[in-house]
Order: structure tokens, then C-alpha cells, then sequence
């Protein structure tokens, strides 16, 4: 997405009057707010006194009485207000600002135009802005060229930055609470998120925590797994899920995956199960649910909980039923790059049991029940204020990134089907997309060739957990979970996220084909 | 006398110096026909305006009332003009 920052005198010459009726038209339909628009439409908060100002006097000296005026204005602010997004003006920048130009009213919307991230333009009558080149500068009748342009921008693998633009009003609002009302840890947001994602998710208890690794530590230590357990797993996954069983003292039992999902194949589940059993833990990988229906009927008959592991798959849907709350406990993670992320570490779990709820909040603050009082040992797991305030700003706007996000991936798809494995997504599911993985057989030249066209890509996961030097110990060999080891040998993610254009997909299509020669 | 000038992004620079009597005083310029941008050129206007732009202008109307007309084009410096007025008649008055 562009970005168009609007001239005091653009404004004016709509409030005033003082172009054709059709240019007045041009100009209300950059500021009207409407779907489909490749640009965001803002106005600097220098402005508004500028523009209160002038378009006050300019009433005035036309004849409308002062009173009148000020009012009129304050209405015309107002509705631009409702339909542009404000710019701030950090006091960290007027220094710059000041150095910047001799007018600091000018430098300012450029200072305050350079924090955008996207591609960004300042709609002027009169192109006197210093820029530096960085933002670009153009009249009413070369905006729309402008917006035609491509934004030649490099592929990324994940893009944060469009995002960032798109909810940085209430991203910036958010986090100025926190700094305002200073409750650093367990702030009121942390609570206020946690009431949003239960909802969300459809569970009765949320348990806002300090990331995805740590949630399913918590979940284990709540379910009292511990020295001479066994938790059943994916080998084909992140580290962390088998490793937080291992921290807990417990044995990851490794069960082979499903070849079409990449998800743990419940077929293989029961042969696995021991006396020494105690959970199961699938991993809903690349953003798509395990097979919830099929595992819960086996923990049923041995009576053992199941925690999913949805740190790729917040946002998913099984059945109808949102990923992380189709099991006992639902873990996830909000590392930047994941579906919902924040800006830093942070994750959250999810249950309709109360028991395991008070269980897991307690764990998450060293084991107490009241400050100072400790029943049980936890941990440090605690999210910080800040992360929940960016969380629920994400959330304002993350059920449209999911559907963006099937529509891309199932899009994709369509694209590359005659050329690679594409991900099979079973009809009972609906995936986020956390990576887009296809297949391929000489990963490594495709990958290079890639990296050479610009396209960055990258290997979820390139050795399965029961073939790490770290799980040695439990005893695994190679061969042992044959579907896994195949597919780690083989899956590539291409880049994904919900800003990717159908010009960016070319592209990435384009040099794949080329590069799988 | 006439002397032949460049104007670049907003500025007027003389071709040769010329020393002045004075800092302020009107000139005039005699600006190419052809360099001069109408709004008549703003040909890709969206084919149908849409319902929010055509409200958006109704509200504006709504506020203005009789005061919504047609006003001459104005230059940054009267727009200047405007506001340095408006700030003498909240400071300095
Ligand atoms: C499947 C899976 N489990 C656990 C985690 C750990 O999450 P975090 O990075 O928030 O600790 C991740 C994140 O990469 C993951 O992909």
C-alpha cells in the first residue's frame, strides 16, 4: 500500500472552493475513506492549526459572520478527521525537523511523512518540500500515475512494514497508554487481550504469556508431566515443542506425520502410547490444524489431555472451530513473523478447564496464588504490557489479514500447481498460511537460484527433532519416522503474508519456474 | 527592464545578477502557455465519482451552506497571507 500525505493547500482548495467542481471531486475521493483503495490518506497534525487558521479567515473575509466561521471549521476538520488517518508529530524529530528547512511547519510533514513505511508522497500545489528524495512529491494531476507505479519494492519474505502503516494510529495509541499509565507487567491491556482472544478463539480462559515456547512449558507443568512421562509429538516441527517436553523432564515420544498435511497422523498415535504416557501434543504446521476430531477420540479412551500446539496456526479453523480451542489446552505464539505477532516475544494459552486455567496462570508468575505466596514452582512467563497493547491493535484488523491470507495461499496455488507439490489443505480446514511450503527436490540450487532473482525462501524445517543431537538421548534413529525425514528434505516456504500482491506472486512464480529448471 | 529568468520547483532565478533598490516591489512574469498545468488535464478521473467522495462533498456543502461557491484559485503566498492575518487578529489584536 502507498501512502498519500495531503498539503494544507489541497485541503483548501476543497474546503474553499477553489478549484473545478471536478477537481473538488478528485480531491474528496482521495480523502473519502472507500474499500478496495491501494493507498492510505493521511494529514500531518501540523497541519490542522494551519488549516484552522486559514480556512477560518478565509470564511470570514467572504463574508461569513465569526462565530459561524469558527464553527464551520471546526465541522470541516472534523470530517476530514473521520476520513484521513493523522500523522503524529514526534517531539524527538523537530530538532531534524529544524535542520531540515528554514519553514519547520513544512519540515515537519516531511519528518512526519518519513516514518511511514511504505511508498510515500506528499500531494502539494507547490513542490517546495525538502524530502531528501526520500518521500516523493506530487501535484493533484500526477497522482494517479503515481499510485499506478509499481512500488518496486524487494520481495520479502514477511512483510511487516505494510501492516505497520496500516494500523499505525492505533498502534501508536496503544503503546502511548502503557507508557502513560506506566503498569510496565500485567497491565489493564494484558487482561483486555486475553478477554479479546478468548472470545476470539471461543474458550472460556486465556492465559496471555511471555511467548510460545514458554506457553507449552506452562501447559506441561499445569498438566504435572514431568520426570518419567512421556508426551507423544511431531518430529516435524520447531525445536521448541520437543524441547519444552524435555525441559519438563519428560520423554518426546515421535510419531511420524501425515505426508498430504504434514501434521501428525493420528493412525500412528495408539502404537505409540505407553503407561508412561501422559499427553499428546500435535502441532498444527504451516498455520493448518492436526486432525483434532481423530486425536481427541484416542486421548479419550487413554484419558490424556491434549495440548495443541498452534503457535503457526492462531487463527485457523477446524470444523468451524478456531485452531487452540479444540483441545484440553491450546498454546500459540506471537513472534513477530507468526500470523498474529507482536513486537517482541509473547504468546497465550487457551482452555475451558478452570482448574488448569488457575493452574497455568499461577505457573506463569512464579507459582503464586497471591503475591508472595508461592503453592507450586513456576516460571517467569509473564507477557509484557507493551506486546498486549500491540497485540490488540493487531487484532482490530487480523480476521481480515486470515481471510487475505487463505485467499493468497489458495491463489498461490493456482499458480504454482502445474509446477510443485502445493500444500494440501484438507476440506475440514481452513489455514492461516503461517509459511506457504511446497516441495521440490534439489532444495538447495532452487533455493540458491532464487535467492539470485531477489525471492527469498526458507526451509520449515530442515532436520526433524527426533534426528537433533539434542534429542540423541531419547534414543530415535534415522528412519524411524521416514515421512518426516523425506519431507524435511524437500519443503521450501516461499514468501507469505497478507499484503502480498498479485504482481509480487507473479514475480515469485515467475523466477520459481525458472529456477526449478 | 527585462531579464530573462528560470523558474525550477517554485523559485524564479535570474539568468544574470541584477542588484535592487529595494527588497520588496511586484514584478511581472511572462510564464509559456504551454508550461502551465490545467486541472482540465486531470482526465483520469475515476469514470464513476463514488458515493463517499459525492457525500463527503454534500457534508461540506451542509457546513458551508450559502458559503459554498466557487472561489478563486489561490497561490501558497496568499494562502501565507491568510494566515498570517489570522495569527495577528489571535496574538495581536
Ligand atoms: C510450532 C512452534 N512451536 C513453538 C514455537 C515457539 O514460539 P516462540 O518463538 O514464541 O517461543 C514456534 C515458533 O517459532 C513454533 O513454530
Amino acid at each position: 500500500m502507498k501512502n498519500l500525505v495531503l498539503d494544507v493547500n489541497v485541503l483548501l482548495d476543497l474546503w474553499l472552493q477553489r478549484v473545478p467542481e471536478k477537481v473538488l471531486f478528485f480531491i474528496a475521493e482521495l480523502i473519502a475513506k472507500g474499500e478496495n483503495k491501494n493507498y492510505w490518506t493521511w494529514v500531518s497534525s501540523s497541519s490542522l492549526s494551519t488549516l484552522e487558521y486559514i480556512a477560518r479567515r478565509e470564511l470570514k473575509k467572504g463574508g461569513m459572520e465569526g462565530e459561524q466561521a469558527k464553527q464551520a471549521t471546526h465541522a470541516l476538520i472534523a470530517d476530514l478527521l473521520a476520513n484521513v488517518r493523522l500523522l503524529t508529530q514526534f517531539g524527538f524529530q523537530q530538532v531534524m525537523a529544524l535542520q531540515l528547512s528554514n519553514d519547520v511547519e513544512d519540515a515537519q510533514i516531511v519528518m512526519a511523512a518519513s516514518n511511514l513505511q511504505g511508498s510515500t508522497a506528499i500531494v502539494t500545489n507547490e513542490k517546495r518540500f525538502q524530502t531528501g528524495g526520500e518521500v516523493a512529491q506530487l501535484s493533484l494531476l500526477e497522482v494517479n500515475t503515481w499510485l499506478r507505479q509499481d512500488e518496486n519494492r524487494s520481495v520479502e519474505f514477511i512483510d511487516l512494514k505494510t501492516q505497520q502503516d496500516a494500523i499505525r494510529p492505533q498502534l501508536e495509541h496503544n503503546i502511548h497508554r502503557v507508557l502513560a499509565h506506566g503498569q510496565y507487567i500485567m497491565g489493564p491491556e494484558v487482561q483486555e487481550l486475553e478477554e479479546v482472544l478468548a472470545g476470539y478463539v471461543g474458550v472460556k480462559h486465556c492465559i496471555a504469556a511471555s511467548s510460545g515456547t514458554d506457553t507449552l512449558l506452562i501447559a506441561l507443568m499445569a498438566l504435572g508431566i514431568g520426570s518419567g512421562d512421556e508426551v507423544i509429538t511431531t518430529p516435524f516441527t520447531f525445536i521448541a515443542t520437543g524441547e519444552m517436553i524435555a525441559l519438563a523432564g519428560a520423554k518426546p515420544v515421535f510419531v511420524d506425520i501425515d505426508p498430504l498435511t504434514y501434521n501428525i497422523d493420528p493412525n500412528l498415535i495408539e502404537a505409540a502410547i505407553s503407561s508412561r504416557t501422559k499427553a499428546i501434543m500435535p502441532v498444527s504446521l504451516y498455520g493448518q490444524c492436526a486432525d483434532f476430531d481423530a486425536i481427541n477420540l484416542i486421548a479419550e479412551k487413554y484419558n490424556l489431555p491434549v495440548i495443541e500446539d498452534g503457535a503457526q496456526s492462531f487463527g485457523a479453523r477446524y470444523k468451524g472451530r478456531r485452531s487452540c480451542g479444540l483441545s484440553t489446552i491450546g498454546s500459540t505464539s506471537f513472534f513477530p513473523s507468526k500470523p498474529l505477532g507482536c513486537y517482541g516475544d509473547g504468546g497465550a494459552l487457551f482452555t475451558n478447564d478452570d482448574a488448569l486455567a488457575k493452574a497455568m496462570r499461577e505457573i506463569r508468575v512464579h507459582g503464586q496464588d497471591r503475591r508472595y505466596h508461592h503453592p507450586r514452582i513456576g516460571i517467569n512467563g509473564r507477557m509484557d504490557t507493551i506486546q498486549a497493547a500491540v497485540l490488540l491493535a493487531k487484532m482490530k484488523v487480523f480476521e481480515e489479514e486470515v481471510t487475505a491470507r487463505a485467499r493468497i495461499g489458495a491463489r498461490y496455488s493456482e499458480f504454482l500447481r502445474d509446477v510443485a507439490v502445493t500444500p494440501y489443505i484438507a476440506p475440514e480446514n481452513r489455514s492461516v498460511y503461517a509459511q506457504y511450503t511446497v516441495q521440490v527436490e534439489n532444495r538447495d540450487e532452487v533455493q540458491q537460484r532464487l535467492k539470485e532473482f531477489g525471492v527469498p525462501t526458507a526451509a520449515h524445517y530442515p532436520v526433524p527433532l527426533h534426528l537433533q543431537l539434542a534429542f540423541s538421548c531419547f534414543g530415535s534413529s534415522d528412519g524411524s519416522c521416514p515421512v518426516s525425514e523425506a519431507a524435511s528434505n524437500k519443503v521450501m516456504s516461499l514468501p507469505m503474508h497478507p499484503f502480498l500482491t498479485e504482481e509480487t506472486m507473479s514475480t515469485v512464480v515467475r523466477s520459481w519456474r525458472e529456477a526449478i529448471i | 527592464m527585462q531579464v530573462e529568468a528560470i523558474y525550477h520547483q517554485g523559485q524564479i532565478r535570474f539568468k544574470r545578477p541584477v542588484r535592487f533598490k529595494y527588497d520588496d516591489f511586484s514584478i511581472t512574469v511572462i510564464v509559456p502557455e504551454e508550461a502551465i498545468a490545467v486541472y482540465d488535464e486531470i482526465t483520469e478521473l475515476p469514470a464513476s465519482v463514488s458515493d463517499a467522495a459525492h457525500s463527503m462533498l454534500d457534508r461540506i456543502k451542509n457546513i458551508l451552506g450559502e458559503h459554498f461557491h466557487p472561489r478563486p484559485e489561490a497561490s501558497i503566498q496568499q494562502d501565507r497571507e491568510a494566515l498570517f492575518e489570522a495569527l495577528e487578529e489571535k496574538y495581536l489584536r
